[in-house]
Order: structure tokens, then C-alpha cells, then sequence
């Protein structure tokens, strides 16, 4: 019964915050003096979470960069402990305002890293490895890919450090 | 690091195997060897990793007249490596690089990254695409597929073209110079 009631009021929560602004005691927050979590990111619903929604969750980006296209942007959050380094990163679509996609960044000591981890962290749905083929280009590719169609979430390792890279949602 | 040929050994693991595969064999002439040692030795020490085990000969590739491959531990180079006018030291800065690439941490990978502003993202429910920055700030157009490869050039430019880098992707220069620190550089190269 708790468990429903909890996931009522998350429903609730999430209804507002990626439909229409609402007072929030975070939203004054910068990027810099608010922890972005791998939990508090995966709020941000791509194809529903507008560019509001996204400042109201995690504050305002550290910045944004439009792309050649003119219609897409970057939402940048960079580390607190790290500026050289994303925590992640949004792709927005200038006309709707809406993003599209969500990229986690994953570093040395964070639990994701290992991919059984990150695969529970992430809820279990059911993922289908692949490797990208090598086409063309001098190198082979590093990346395995852990694909879940129906949760639209792809985990990328790193093949040579068998390390998750980064988890990406869209 | 040896000089060898793709044999049973090597082409038993996944990417000796390709290039086994696709790369028609050949061998080391005791001239090539030479003139691969010292091309090696003109390169920084931050290039000779103990993660590549082995510079291979192979006749022609898949992607003539490319001259050399890389996979995690091998280098390839083919005949065309050996053509009159090609810098052996630059084409192994350059597959050596790779191997650097592969082997970051995912602190450093994903630093570089966010130096030269690649991004990696998801498209309708498939799995993510690389985007890059404009066409325009690449010192080779292949750069533009993938940083790994974007990222092999910077650095043979970094060595061999510094100034080209500098003014077509100076973030790249940057985050060379302070990663690899003021010692990265060809040897006898006092600029």
C-alpha cells in the first residue's frame, strides 16, 4: 500500500514537472550548487520533459550550444568536482522544446561502471548486446552497445576497459 | 612490441581474426624492420605503450591505399606504408594513437571529449549516434566519424603539423599539450 501511494505522488510529481511549471524549492538552484544523480536525471522523460521541466529538475545547464542544424541544442551539466568533464548532457529540439535524448556520463569509482550494475540501476529491462561493425576507417570500434528497445535505453561499454562509458536514454 | 605477421596466434583473437580475414598476409624484409625501428624511435615515450603487443605486415588493405590499421594491441601496417614518399614515424603516431585512445581512463576520454565537443546521443529508440562539432574543425575529414579517429589525428598533427592543429582545432592542441605534458614531442624536435 505504501509502495502505490509512493508511486502515486511520484506520478503526481512527475506529471507537473514535465507538463507545466510549478513552484519547486530547487529552482533557483544553479548546476553548480545542485548534485545531479544518475536517479535525478533519469526524471528527465525524453519526448516529454521540456526545457522548463529540465531547469526545474536539475537547474539550468552549465551551458547550451546550438548545433549546425539550427534546431537542435546541447544542454550541458558539467561535474561540480570536475568542470572539465560532463555529467551529462541533453539533446533539445529548438521548435518543440523538448528533449530528445539524455546522456550519463559514468567515471572511474562509480558503481555503474560495471555493466551488471548499471543494468539493475536501470530497472533490469531486457538488453541486447551488439558491437557497431567495422565499416570503414582504420581503427576498430571500442564500444558494445547493451540495447533495450522497449526502455529505449542504450548502455555503451568500453571494450578495452570493459567499463560502462555512459548510459543514454531518448 | 615485436614485428610479426598475422599467424594462427594472432588471428585467433577477434581482430587478428578480421584483418586476417579481409588483409592478405606478408612479411617483414630485414630493411622494413629497420626503417620501422626507427621511425619508433623518433616518437614521444608516451606512445609506447605495453598494450600493443605487436606491429604486423600485411600486403594491402581492405581500404588501399591506406597504410596502416589498428585493433586493441596490433598495428598493421601494409606495403603502401613502405611507398617512397610516406613518413613511417607519422603513420605509427598516428595508429599508436589509437591504442592511447582506447587505453584513457573514462575521466580523460570523457575530458577530451568535452574539449573538442563531441556528443553522443540517442535517435528514435536506436542505439546513439555520434554528432560532432562543424566540418570545419577538423584537421582530416575522416576526424568527423568518430573521436577515436578524430582524436588519432589531433595527435599526428599535434607532432608532425603543430601549427595546422592549432589553428583548425586549438582546443584539440590544448588538451594534448597539458595531458601529455611538455615532453611529447618527436625526438630532436627542441620547437
Amino acid at each position: 500500500m505504501t509502495n502505490v501511494r509512493f508511486l502515486l505522488i511520484f506520478s503526481l510529481l512527475m506529471l507537473t514537472m514535465c507538463s507545466s511549471p510549478s513552484p519547486n524549492p530547487d529552482a533557483g538552484a544553479t548546476a553548480e550548487s545542485k548534485r545531479i544523480t544518475l536517479a535525478s536525471a533519469r526524471a528527465v522523460v525524453p519526448g516529454k520533459t521540456t526545457t522548463t521541466g529540465l531547469a526545474l529538475l536539475l537547474g539550468p545547464p552549465s551551458s547550451i550550444r546550438q548545433l549546425e542544424d539550427g534546431n537542435r541544442k546541447i544542454w550541458t551539466y558539467l561535474r561540480k568536482d570536475d568542470p572539465a568533464t560532463r555529467r551529462m548532457y541533453a539533446l533539445v529540439i529548438h521548435d518543440s522544446g523538448l528533449v530528445k535524448s539524455v546522456t550519463w556520463n559514468v567515471f572511474e569509482g562509480e558503481p555503474e561502471t560495471d555493466v551488471e550494475y548499471a543494468k539493475k540501476a536501470l530497472g533490469s529491462p531486457r538488453f541486447e548486446r551488439s558491437e557497431p561493425k567495422w565499416t570503414k576507417g582504420d581503427t576498430a570500434p571500442d564500444e558494445v552497445y547493451f540495447f533495450s528497445k522497449e526502455a529505449r535505453i542504450t548502455i555503451v561499454l568500453r571494450k578495452t576497459l570493459n567499463q560502462v562509458d555512459m548510459i543514454v536514454w531518448n | 612490441m615485436h614485428f610479426g605477421r598475422i599467424d594462427s596466434k594472432t588471428a585467433s583473437r577477434p581482430h587478428g581474426g578480421f584483418l586476417g580475414k579481409y588483409h592478405p598476409t606478408g612479411h617483414w624484409t630485414p630493411e622494413e624492420i629497420e626503417r620501422a625501428f626507427e621511425a619508433l624511435s623518433n616518437l614521444p615515450d608516451a606512445l609506447m605503450l605495453p598494450s600493443v603487443q605487436g606491429i604486423y605486415r600485411m600486403h594491402r588493405s581492405r581500404d588501399f591505399p591506406n597504410p596502416a590499421t589498428s585493433a586493441p594491441g596490433v598495428i598493421v601496417l601494409y606495403d603502401s606504408a613502405f611507398d617512397g614518399k610516406r613518413n613511417i614515424s607519422r603513420i605509427l603516431g598516428h595508429e599508436l594513437a589509437h591504442q592511447v585512445f582506447r587505453d584513457l581512463s573514462t575521466r580523460d576520454f570523457e575530458s577530451y571529449r568535452t574539449a573538442v565537443n563531441w556528443v553522443n546521443v540517442g535517435e528514435d529508440g536506436q542505439p546513439p549516434i555520434w554528432i560532432a562539432r562543424n566540418k570545419g574543425s577538423f584537421v582530416e575529414e575522416d576526424g568527423f566519424s568518430v573521436p577515436a579517429e578524430d582524436f588519432a589525428n589531433n595527435v599526428e598533427y599535434f607532432l608532425f603539423d603543430r601549427n595546422t592543429l592549432r589553428r583548425v582545432t586549438g582546443n584539440a592542441d590544448a588538451w594534448i599539450a597539458g595531458h601529455f605534458g611538455p615532453k611529447f614531442k618527436l625526438s630532436g624536435d627542441d620547437k
